[in-house]
């Protein structure tokens, strides 16, 4: 795979060299660079999502729709796909070291799949009959809900990472949904529980919704849906919402493809990376501890609420529309905060496992 | 304490799913590079298709511009020799990649004992879904 990469981009250089550009048109050499630089990104985001049990549409949606003029149905649409190729990248990893529950990513998909389906035909139609306002409330509404699962998941603490399931539900118990698996940063089996499944059903369903309507990927609400509703351990909840969102996308991808949102030349070159950078981040997940994981997802939710909130407010017409740089600063700062949780040099959050 | 197996329908979908993965992705790497290689063998004019993106164009608008407007979803069956159909090609191979896993999924479910009926229909089940949506079957 590597080596395809190496080759096609050496191709792309030597054809686009010396190469004609027409009147108003771009040069070769341009789109080549855009091509590299779009396939490095996408191997960051990939890498990052992947460990943070996000999809990566969830970096690369909001950080799109704020930073560039592209048409928000491109971006959506994208964005969805790149959410669905980092899911497919994970999953062979995940399923072959056990940490990613097949059961319970195929039970979550019926929902998750439904929802999403609606969500994205819904976005279609959103496009073609609202105007901007509708969009703007939707975007906030979503950015405080995201807000306060981070806070939920924050003030969570050592019993999310491994929940104390008390009383296991009939309807659960009889899904038998639960797997052990052999936990590499402990060096011992765990030998989990699952309640409320029902419930969690219902979670994912809404969640899918949401995600088909944004593209947004889904791993920032299905990881805590898990964890928090279900009880699922968080890195099994984090591996499992890997293998869901790569199947559950198969299904809502197909309305933005259908409807030509998603452009061929553009959304190529993102997809080798993500492959790379999924493949890579998996690896990388099975190796470390949850609580690393559980401060990167909290610091990307935050950032994800930050830009939706300020996003449907410009929408609204209450503020204007930030400049590039107060989202760097306001990224700066919550990286600055998970990495100094991940030291323990932040006693609230430090809690550890 | 030993390492607990991991189930055969749990390999093989992590397999098929790997193995159609990384086809995609090597489709979609060299995709653009017989999409440049071949300029005037394309839907849309890789020359003015960034800049219409760029400028905030719709999806329409851009098919429309820099093409002979948007062929459909699955205009790749009958133009595998152009660069976008190709690249088009692998995105389907991606998109469509779990309906397949899951097929093979359920397969291996009715093989292992005890036999799991019930999850092999679920994952016959979410691979029609994946198949009817990929049709456009209840396009809107």
């Amino acid at each position: 795979m590597a080596a395809v990469v190496i080759l096609s981009y050496l191709a792309l250089l030597l054809i686009s060299r010396g190469a004609e550009t027409p009147h108003e048109g771009m040069a070769l050499t341009s789109i080549t660079g855009l091509l590299f630089g779009f396939f490095l990104l996408s191997f960051v985001i990939a890498a990052i999502a992947v460990v943070a049990g996000v999809g990566g549409g969830t970096i690369f949606t909001p950080f799109m729709l704020a930073f560039t003029p592209i048409d928000s149905l491109i971006i959506r649409g994208t964005g969805l796909i790149i959410a669905m190729f980092s899911g497919l990248a994970s999953t062979g990893p995940f399923t072959k070291s056990g940490i990613g529950n097949l059961k319970l990513s195929i039970y979550c998909c019926c929902g998750y799949g439904i929802g999403g389906f609606i969500g994205a035909q819904g976005a279609l139609w959103v496009a073609n009959q609202t105007g901007i306002n509708g969009e703007g409330i939707i975007r906030i509404a979503l950015g405080g809900i995201v807000l306060a699962i981070a806070l939920y998941f924050l003030r969570g603490g050592v019993k999310r990472e491994w929940p104390e399931v008390k009383k296991v539900d009939s309807f659960t118990q009889w899904l038998g949904i639960t797997q052990p698996y052999y936990e590499k940063s402990l060096e011992q089996v765990v030998d989990y529980k699952a309640t409320r499944a029902g419930w969690g059903l219902v979670a994912t369903c809404g969640i899918g919704m949401i995600s088909g309507f944004f593209g947004l990927g889904a791993g920032w609400a299905i990881v805590p849906s898990m964890n928090l509703i279900m009880e699922i351990p968080l890195k099994v909840a984090v591996a499992s919402s890997g293998i869901l969102i790569g199947m559950g996308n198969c299904i809502t991808v197909w309305p933005y493809l259908h409807a030509g949102a998603i452009i061929p030349l553009f959304v190529a070159p993102w997809l080798a990376g993500l492959v790379m950078g999924g493949i890579i981040g998996a690896h990388v997940l099975i190796r470390v501890r949850a609580t690393s994981i559980r401060f990167i997802l909290i610091g990307i939710m935050v950032f994800s609420s930050f830009g939706l909130v300020t996003k449907g407010l410009v929408n609204l017409g209450y503020i204007p529309s930030l400049p590039g740089a107060a989202y760097v600063v306001a990224l700066l700062i919550i990286m600055a905060g998970v990495v100094l949780a991940i030291m323990g040099k932040f006693p609230k959050f430090g809690g550890g496992s | 304490m030993d390492k607990p197996k991991i189930p055969l329908s749990q390999v093989v979908y992590g397999r098929f799913i790997y193995w159609l993965c990384i086809t995609a992705a090597v489709i979609c790497t060299i995709g653009p590079v017989v999409a440049i290689a071949s300029l005037d063998n394309n839907f849309t004019n890789p020359h003015y298709l960034f800049t219409a993106i760029w400028e905030g164009k719709s999806p329409e608008t851009i098919w429309l511009q820099v093409g002979k407007g948007f062929p459909g979803g699955n205009f790749w069956l009958h133009n595998l020799n152009t660069g976008d159909g190709f690249i088009q090609f692998g995105l389907v191979i991606g998109c469509s990649c779990a309906s397949v896993a899951l097929m093979a999924t359920a397969i291996a479910y009715f093989r292992e004992k005890p036999r799991a009926y019930g999850w092999a229909l679920l994952s016959l089940w979410i691979a029609v879904m994946i198949i009817l949506s990929a049709m456009g079957t209840y396009q809107t």
